[in-house]
């Protein structure tokens, strides 16, 4: 099949684009829509790149500290909710700490192009604390002490959504994370999708991404299990609570069998 | 159904978790929109419970499983909160739009129970543990939105399913949000809903509220800070008949409200076990 401008892509291909990347971020938000197929490739062939940015950190994040694939992670919750942590993340990994607001005001000045964004410094307490190299400073109108959280521009983002077209049109269905704002942060997006349509707005349907920020498309049905990709598939706990109980070395071989299988 | 369930809701008096949920729905009735957290089950039925005792008039939820707003009356789910989320929708919003927008406008309209890893006598909130590359286990400081929570919520709602000195301590080793600091002096307000008893933190000091059924006053002492005053309280009032039923039989039924207290082997077990209901549960 054959794009129409180009931007149909291999998982290999697309997932080719972070190798080396200074950050590569993830979409999704809980079990819900995380790239895993993408995130399993890279385990799986040894690919590496320096910073892993989520939202919430789960089985995606898990996995990839695991396989050794990311120097350190970027986010504000690490851990697979109620089935507890993976051994990732009970193994440990380099984190640098965000709140929920800094790592929204990170992403905004990456897209704003701001050198920064306050964060009035009563909200920042603690993370000052765990990141010294958040500046201080004073703002010129209030005198209010306030936190300078620079830029996170993203090399590369992956999202996983339900349907999108060749153009790079998607549509989300179930939570809606903070994917456009990762796509509009980064340098390039990669939509992998459950459904590859002809016209994404059929039904009277609006598409979430649109495709001026997206650089590559890739067809993977199944491409968040066994998280969830609503409304094709709900998160399969009996997968993750396997996966949790996995040794860490097992990780890459667990993440091939399951390729093998998304293949099949 | 086994006949564990059966037992549950027949007129079998509360156990801990019926107690803490009724005990903690008490505390959202008033709120103007509950969040309720990722995986929190306990805070999750606490709050369908509140909403179903204001026939839907109360408190609309925030749900993070698919960041709804919603004010339809359902049943609590874990494994399938997603879609769970999604009954009866006003909105579905990006993560941008709520933290950065909403929550800042929910200034002392909103609640949420939290449980932190650790709370000391002063309300300080120390939360989530990670390990470092060496092994070593370091906090979370910015957890899942409790530095911006600590601002807005009032009271800021705290529970724990399991009291004892490790998780109630005299002075928490990382202080993740400070919720009497976040306030002016005396504006401040902790209120926190254990196995054991009720608790609130305010700029004065700290007390027990009331202890449930069946928990002596030694043992409350013993598992309690000593700079928290837990002399003379009353007994906390159960939950009465029709809202157990209403618990066990519409907002419960699939005892969500148990995963909290499961630990190690027999807490995979429980979580297939809700799974597995849950599954067989038609969901629109």
């Amino acid at each position: 099949m054959v794009a129409s401008n180009g931007k149909l892509a291999s998982l290999a291909e697309a997932a080719e684009l972070a190798r080396g990347a200074r950050r590569v971020a993830l979409g999704g938000w809980s079990f819900s829509r995380r790239p895993l197929a993408v995130a399993m490739h890279w385990a799986a062939h040894g690919l590496r790149f320096d910073e892993l940015l989520v939202l919430t950190g789960g089985i995606e994040t898990d996995l990839l500290v695991a396989a050794g694939v990311v120097q350190r992670v970027r986010g504000f919750y690490l851990g697979m909710e109620a089935l507890g942590m993976g051994p990732g993340l009970k193994g440990g990994c380099e984190v640098i700490e965000e709140t929920e607001t800094s790592l929204m005001l990170g992403l905004n000045a990456a897209v704003e192009g701001a050198s920064f964004l306050p964060l009035p410094a009563r909200h920042g307490v603690a993370l000052a604390q765990v990141r010294p190299d958040l500046r201080a400073l004073r703002c010129p109108y209030t005198d209010e002490e306030q936190l300078a959280i620079p830029p996170v521009p993203i090399d590369v983002a992956y999202v996983h959504a339900w349907r999108a077209d060749r153009q790079g049109n998607a549509v989300f269905a179930g939570h809606k994370a903070a994917d456009r704002l990762l796509a509009l942060a980064a340098r390039q997006t990669v939509v992998t999708c459950e459904e590859l349509v002809d016209d994404i707005t059929a039904g009277g349907v609006e598409a979430d991404l649109t495709e001026p920020l997206v650089s590559r498309v890739v067809h993977l049905p199944g491409g968040a299990r066994p998280g969830g990709c609503l409304p094709g598939y709900e998160a399969d706990w009996p997968a993750l609570l396997d996966y949790a109980a996995l040794e860490r070395t097992a990780v890459a071989g667990w993440a091939r069998a399951r390729l093998e299988g998304l293949a099949r | 159904m086994n006949d564990a369930d059966t037992r549950s809701t027949a007129a079998a008096p509360a156990d801990v978790a019926e107690m803490m949920v009724c005990t903690m729905s008490d505390w959202l009735l008033r709120a103007e929109v509950i969040q309720l957290g990722l995986a929190s089950a306990l805070n999750q039925v606490a709050a369908l419970l509140a909403q179903a005792r204001t026939n839907g008039q109360g408190p609309a939820l925030e749900d993070p499983a698919a960041l709804t707003l919603t004010r339809a009356q359902r049943p609590a789910f874990l494994s399938r909160s997603e879609r769970a989320a999604q009954i009866g929708a006003l909105r579905r919003y990006e993560a941008p739009e709520w933290i950065g927008q909403m929550m800042p406008r929910l200034a002392g309209r909103v609640r949420q129970f939290v449980r932190p890893l650790q709370i000391d006598a002063q309300g300080r909130i120390n939360s989530l543990r990670v390990a470092d590359k060496q092994g070593r286990l370091r906090r979370f400081a910015g957890l899942a939105g409790l530095a911006e929570l600590a601002e807005i919520a009032q009271p800021f709602l705290v529970y724990l399913p399991q009291q004892d000195q490790r998780c109630f301590v005299d002075t928490v080793d990382f202080v993740v949000a400070d919720p009497l600091a976040a306030h002016a002096p005396g504006v401040g307000h902790v209120v926190m809903v254990t196995d054991l008893a009720v608790f609130e933190f305010t700029t004065v000091g700290a007390r027990a509220l009331s202890r449930h059924p069946g928990v002596t006053h030694e043992l409350l002492r013993e598992r309690t800070p000593a700079a928290v005053a837990v002399g003379g309280v009353p007994v906390t009032p159960g939950p009465d008949a029709a809202l157990l039923h209403t618990l066990r039989t519409q907002i419960d039924p699939h005892r969500v409200r148990d995963i909290e207290f499961a630990t190690g082997a027999a807490r995979r077990e429980a979580l297939l076990r809700l799974h597995a209901r849950e599954t067989a549960h038609a969901l629109a």
